[in-house]
């Protein structure tokens, strides 16, 4: 219940955006707007993280299991 | 083999996205970080990653990336039996352990939709995960929202020293998100992830030291069911820079809960240097088996850290140098320089009595 009302809430949230334009988008390009551009660390910080604490995920699916937590 | 029976389907549908025409894919590039995790009760991590991302077609990116994870620990094997605040690292075994890792993927474009078959396989010697997964997006409204969604298996074997055969585990993940662009300098997600496995859901390298000084193997149920939901927005700055911040809520059916809260700030300082800084707050609820203390009579027992109630704190510091510019002209070659140093530092504490130093130093070079 609690994830349709946020998906609820972010598509009212987001309905009212104008759009932007594909010669708009030069800032929002940069590797510095882009969630997880870094593919590589991010990988490195999910296994670190879900070795050593008790929940994982959010965004993406999740890899591979390890014999380390 | 049931394994095999769903690699092979991947593996004709990816031949078959490789003949499709389409539009053209993300940049090509070869990533080699290596990072280095010292973590308190005796234990690091060396962890040289080999990525590469390279279009095979003008639609069509193939990526591939090796990492190994070379374990070391003081931590003995009778130490390791476990009273329930002391940590135990990656392996009961002491001494030195080695993961291998492999990931394939294979992203393909078709209009506004993208596929992205992959495959994961992660080997250690009580333990060997293989994870095929897909997943698929697709633009609406002029590229300004993205829908993903994807799936992922995980046919996993623990193969634990005190466990006698070894025991399966099997997830089914699930994951949806939406990428909104805002503005021409904000941008925002949402996302969702679910989880159901069985099986053995310990390590098989870890006891229990009970109330009477007895020692007795972990017990876990053998079903979770776990769900995630994530928001993260970035905003533009007008300093030639950009913040994040994330949220993530999660429950899972053992009761765990958690928040986590994440600002990350990036800003040149020069031309061809930016700087980031970070801060991530983590806080869980405990598993509804965990105790300070077993009798033994308890259906379940552990002594897994992870499993128990505790908040934690992550600073982090990464610096990335962009070198460019013409080579030594003496040379014959014509080429220019066009590449990236990173290092990075994090500082990771828990407040169940755990810290951690991570280093990383890496070169990305566009192909």
């Amino acid at each position: 219940m609690r994830v349709l009302l946020f998906i609820f809430l972010f598509l009212i949230f987001s309905s009212g955006c104008a759009i932007v334009q594909p010669y708009e988008r030069e800032t929002l390009s940069k590797p510095i707007m882009q969630f997880d551009s870094d593919k590589e660390e991010a990988a490195a910080r999910e296994h670190f993280l879900n070795s050593l604490e008790g929940s994982s995920g959010g965004f993406g699916v999740v890899g591979g299991g390890c014999g380390c937590n | 083999m049931g394994a095999i029976k769903v690699i092979m389907p991947f593996l004709i549908f990816v031949g078959f996205l490789c003949f499709h025409p389409g539009a053209v894919l993300a940049e090509d590039y070869v990533h080699t970080p290596v990072h280095y995790y010292d973590i308190n009760h005796g234990l690091t991590i060396a962890k040289p990653v080999f990525s590469i991302s390279q279009d095979v077609t003008l639609d069509t990116n193939l990526s591939m990336r090796f990492t190994v994870d070379r374990v070391k620990t003081e931590v003995s094997g009778v130490d390791a039996i476990s009273g329930a605040t002391q940590y135990v690292g990656a392996s009961a075994q002491g001494s030195t352990d080695t993961r291998k890792e492999i990931a394939v993927s294979v992203a393909h474009v078709i209009g506004e939709w993208k596929i992205e078959p992959g495959y994961l396989l992660s080997v250690e010697h009580d333990y060997k995960s293989h994870a095929p997964s897909i997943t698929v997006s697709k633009d609406f409204f002029q590229r300004n929202t993205t829908l993903t969604m994807g799936y992922a298996h995980n046919f996993d074997e623990v193969m634990g020293v005190y466990l006698e055969v070894s025991e399966d585990k099997n997830i089914n993940n699930y994951a949806i998100s939406l990428t909104q662009v805002l503005t021409s300098e904000t941008i925002a997600q949402i996302g969702y992830t679910f989880s159901d496995g069985s099986g053995y859901m310990g390590t098989g390298n870890r006891k229990v030291r009970l109330e009477n000084d007895q020692e007795m193997h972990e017990f876990l149920p053998e079903e979770r069911g776990r769900e995630a939901v994530g928001f993260r927005i970035a905003q533009w700055l007008p300093t030639n820079g950009s913040v994040q911040f994330s949220y993530r809520y999660y429950t899972d059916d053992w009761q765990i809960d958690s928040n986590t809260y994440q600002v990350q700030i990036n800003q040149y300082v020069a031309d061809a240097i930016l700087v980031r800084g970070e801060y991530r707050y983590y806080d869980q609820s405990g598993a509804y088996f965990v105790k300070d203390s077993y009798t033994g009579a308890e259906k379940y027992l552990t002594s897994a850290t992870s499993l128990r109630a505790f908040n934690a704190d992550l600073y982090g510091i990464k610096l990335i140098y962009a070198v460019r510019g013409p080579m030594d002209r003496d040379w014959d070659w014509d080429w220019d320089w066009d590449w990236d140093l990173e290092a990075k530092y994090e500082r990771y504490t828990q407040s169940n009595d755990l810290e951690a130093n991570i280093f990383m130093l890496g070169i990305r070079l566009p192909l």
